[in-house]
């Protein structure tokens, strides 16, 4: 049955993190962005949720890892019940009682039912592609802590249940450092809820250097509402006194203002360390501006962005000709570092936020600031990252500082992380790089995805595993003869566990 | 596991050393789950106001009553108000069998993410293990793994089943010990077992040269990243500029810092220490360039002859004291001793097939000079793997392709087995 290779435009990606599920059908010249992003959570209505006799204690063993809000639906709910995308979100946003679960959100597979409908949805009503006559081929990304059995448990689901024509599966971050063009390094994937460590070396995880972290995007965003509560022009804006909004919708109205910020790519990662001590007087950005003098026509007129390109300049020629009045009020903002949100969601208010939004990252450098303690196992994420690449081999270590990569939710708005790490993981490494020393690392070195892979341009790095897995995908199922994913004829010949040896990266 | 003919048993192997806890499936090339075996815990203050008593377990039954306990990678090597540190393992063999459920446990189930009730366990076991100590280790993952099968495996047999050999000498060095065992078709001749605490003297020896001022340097303050904000470049042998993180001094217990310490002085041999090719010679230690290395504190220096000082006592122990009755034998007075304890008729096959292994056989230039001592008196072929993986985790390695066997079925004790026969059987089974 091997022997067959693959067209482009026929294999499936599938990149499942803890909170979203990125997709795609076929695989162009150039890697395309994902072409589908659903929420990776699943919804099931009340009234079926509490027939399945939930509500008397009869969870799985699996219920105390979960999230507190989401119990566990028993298997008897079958994968119809659940209502998954676009479906959820219209039901949540008519208001109906509905148990929302995220089955990914612990890095493990906590229900396979919940798992199995948000896959389903994806190929079958997302993608369009027919149970009957699937002839894709299907790289899933997996989180590196699932078990052995779960990996062979995954290829049951997708050969029996999808009929896929072959399968095979890809550890995150290793398709990660594989975006950054690197084989070894640490990938940093700063999620919503949790952020994960992991150290690669040649192309492998190393099992001792892997760490998750509950800090997120969610901290964040949470501090800087905080924050802007304080600030009085921004609280007058959103819920006027004499009008004054009840306290849950300021709430969700600042989120959505922080949201808005986030989107617009308006916040900038905090100051290198040397500078961190008056942090928002020195709020420098360290972000590179995209270079004006556009040079790579070629790839910008192949990611069809010449239009961008085109009007941007046209800009830029109107802003040349604006009176000196308007330039000195530009001028006057700018050095104020002040924005000016005018449509975001929440209604049609003005808001002028200034350098504090730039403050969003803060938690991620200290917990303290959102309640969470060293001694409940919750610490700086620089501090984390420092201490895992300790635990690698004395001979990996300078590899590995190498390839420093920060991805994941908050790098798709946040560019720049990267360096703002490395200038707090300093200490860690030697102090003057002209030793002596072949040992011990000298440099930390940033990663980012390359420049050529002109569709994941301005995207930032925060869907570099999707990138990652999609150059696996085309390299493993390119090779008729390869080895690294089961076809349907190994998987009848060899059952569930033909995954484990015949996978990129799981041995 | 399938590439080993459809064996369909699913084995796992643990294997416990004084460093780290290995764990994995067998058939596997490496363990999956690599936890350190040293835990942290914090005792509640309800205890009394010191909290530092000394070494836990120095007196049979240590006192630990509400102890929040901190294992994995993230336990004892995340600094923690008051967390203390502790170790199971000691001279080889585990003397506080109080958190080796809870190792086992994290390692099992929290890292490999596995149901112990679903696979056969085989176990690790020094040569010089106790009876009543194996008979623990069964009735702990009998009873409280709820495990379907158990075999304990004696780490010298299994670092010979690594190398693929039946009968060979094996040269095992760990982190606390090093030992020698000669294995003659896959069983341990006892009475040619010697073993000796020699890599926690080097271990001692080499905090010893660093925290004492030479002629050219001062002493060296072997404070961990934990404890330090920030370094400044300094000139090397100069006195470090660093600032230590004031908030955790007062609230950083003696037995953390003495693991944090003790691994400074671990990454230190690792990185420049190593030992003369042609035993110990002024002049030629002169001529081997030195080594610069940089701690935490940002303290760095060249490092020469001491770099080469700690590793001669591997061989011998005229560096330290003239008279050695009461050190730790090193390697070959180990060796020979072995060997005359040995059947002369064995020697040469044994010789022949000399394995040496352990994290600590990693010691630059140590295997050289092994064959170098050895080739003066007997003829001898050094297996010694080059993949440190291999040579780090030799016993969970031979655990592996042991209980990946097909023949090995039969050795598997059932829990039915255990159920009928309780305790007795584990000897009797197990040689």
């Amino acid at each position: 049955m091997s022997g067959v290779a693959f067209r482009d435009s026929s294999i499936v990606v599938i990149d499942t993190s803890r909170t979203s599920v990125h997709a795609i059908l076929g695989l162009g010249e150039l890697l395309p962005t994902p072409a589908v992003e659903i929420k990776a959570r699943v919804g099931l209505r009340r009234s079926l949720h509490d027939s399945n006799g939930l509500s008397n204690g009869h969870a799985q063993p699996a219920a105390s890892t979960s999230r507190a809000a989401s119990a566990i639906p028993m298997s008897s709910v079958k994968v119809n019940d659940y209502l998954v995308g676009a479906q959820l979100d219209s039901a949540l946003a008519a208001g109906e009682d509905i148990v929302v679960s995220w089955p990914f959100a612990e890095g493990d597979i906590s229900d396979w039912t919940q798992a199995e409908a948000i896959w389903k949805h994806t190929l079958f009503g997302l993608l369009h592609l027919r149970r009957t006559q699937n002839e894709s081929p299907v790289l899933l990304t997996v989180p590196p802590t699932l078990s052995r059995s779960s990996l062979a448990m995954l290829s049951q689901l997708f050969f029996e249940r999808f009929n896929v024509a072959a399968f095979t599966l890809l550890f995150r971050p290793v398709a990660q450092i594989y975006a950054g063009n690197a084989l070894s390094g640490i990938v940093v994937d700063i999620g919503e809820e949790y952020t994960d460590v992991n150290v690669i070396y040649d192309g492998f995880p190393v099992r001792e250097c892997t760490e998750s972290v509950k800090l997120g995007l969610q901290d964040c965003r949470e501090h800087l509402v905080n924050i802007l509560r304080t600030n009085q022009s921004v609280m007058t804006a959103i819920s006027s006194p004499d009008a004054p909004l009840p306290e849950e919708d300021i709430k969700q109205a600042l989120l959505s203002l922080v949201n808005h910020l986030l989107a617009s790519g308006l916040v900038k990662p905090p100051a290198p360390a040397s500078s961190v001590t008056g942090f928002s007087a020195s709020a420098m950005p360290i972000v590179e501006e995209p270079e004006d003098g556009v040079t790579d026509i070629a790839a910008i007129v192949l990611a069809g962005k010449e239009k961008a390109v085109i009007e941007n300049n046209m800009k830029k020629r109107a802003s040349a000709k604006a009176t000196a009045a308007e330039q000195a009020k530009m001028r006057e903002i700018e050095a104020m570092d002040l924005v000016e949100i005018k449509d975001w969601e929440w209604g049609l208010r003005e808001v002028v936020v200034g350098r504090e939004r730039h403050r969003l990252c803060e938690p991620l450098f200290d917990p303290k600031l959102c309640k969470k303690d060293p001694n409940d196992g919750v610490w700086p994420i620089h501090e984390v990252i420092g201490a895992v690449v300790q635990r690698a081999d004395v001979d990996q270590r300078q590899y590995v500082w190498q390839g420093l990569f920060v991805t994941g939710e908050l790098a798709r708005y946040i560019k720049g992380m990267g360096t703002s790490l490395q200038s707090r993981l300093m200490s860690y490494i030697l102090s003057q790089p002209d030793q002596h020393n072949d040992v011990q690392a000298r440099h930390i070195r940033v990663l980012k995805i390359p420049e050529y892979f002109a569709e994941y341009r301005e995207k930032g790095d925060g869907l570099a595993s999707f990138l990652g897995a999609g150059i696996v995908a085309k390299i493993a199922f390119h090779d008729p003869n390869g080895k690294n994913f089961v076809s349907k004829g190994e998987y009848a010949a060899k059952g569930p566990p033909a995954i484990i040896e015949m996978s990129a990266s799981l041995l | 596991m399938v590439q080993y003919g459809g064996d369909e048993v699913a084995a796992l192997v643990v294997d416990m050393g004084a460093s780290s806890l290995r764990a994995g499936y067998a058939g596997d090339d490496t363990p999956k789950a690599i936890i350190p075996t040293s835990y942290g815990y914090i005792t509640e203050p309800a205890s009394g106001g010191d909290v530092t008593m000394g070494e836990a377990g120095e007196d049979g039954q240590p006192a630990r009553p509400a102890a929040k306990m901190y294992i994995g990678q993230n336990g004892p090597s995340m600094w923690r108000a008051n967390m203390e540190v502790a170790n199971p393992i000691q001279n080889g063999m585990i003397h506080d069998f109080a958190p080796i459920p809870p190792l086992i446990s994290h390692a099992l189930r929290d890292v490999m993410r596995c149901n112990p009730t679903e696979h056969p366990v085989l176990v690790t076991e020094p040569a010089w293990n106790t009876p009543a100590n194996r008979e623990r280790m069964a009735e702990i993952m009998f009873e409280e793994f709820q495990v379907p099968a158990f075999y304990i495996a004696n780490t010298g047999v299994l670092n010979a089943f690594a190398a693929g050999k039946g009968s060979a000498l094996v040269v095992d060095i760990g982190q606390s010990m090093a030992s020698v065992t000669p294995v003659v078709d896959g069983f341990v001749l006892r009475k040619g077992l010697q073993y000796s605490a020699l890599p926690q003297l080097v271990h001692a020896h080499a905090k010893h040269l660093l925290t004492n001022p030479t002629q050219h340097r001062p002493a060296i303050q072997l404070l961990p990243h934990q404890l330090i904000a920030s370094k400044m470049p300094v000139e090397p042998a100069q006195p470090p500029k660093f600032t230590l993180r004031e908030d955790r001094m007062a609230k950083t217990t003696d037995s953390w810092r003495i693991w944090a310490e003790s691994r400074e002085v671990d990454e230190w041999i690792q990185s420049v220490a190593g030992v003369l090719d042609q035993g110990w010679n002024e002049q030629a230690v002169m001529q081997r360039p030195p080594r610069q290395y940089e701690f935490p504190t940002g303290f760095n220096t060249y490092f020469g002859p001491e770099r080469f000082s700690v590793g001669e006592l591997y061989f011998n122990h005229s560096m330290i004291a003239d008279r050695n009755d009461n050190l730790p034998r090193p390697l070959p007075s180990l060796i020979t001793a072995c060997l005359g304890n040995c059947d002369p008729d064995l020697r040469q096959n044994l010789l022949g097939n000399l394995v040496v292994t352990g994290g600590g056989s990693l010691f630059g230039g140590l295997v050289d000079r092994l064959g170098n001592e050895l080739g003066r008196h007997f003829q001898v072929k050094i297996h010694a793997p080059g993949n440190p993986i291999e040579r780090r985790y030799g016993g969970w390695l031979g655990g592996s392709i042991l209980a990946s066997l097909g023949t090995f079925h039969q050795l598997w004790i059932s829990k039915e087995e255990w159920q009928d026969h309780g305790k007795a059987i584990v000897g009797q089974r197990c040689k």
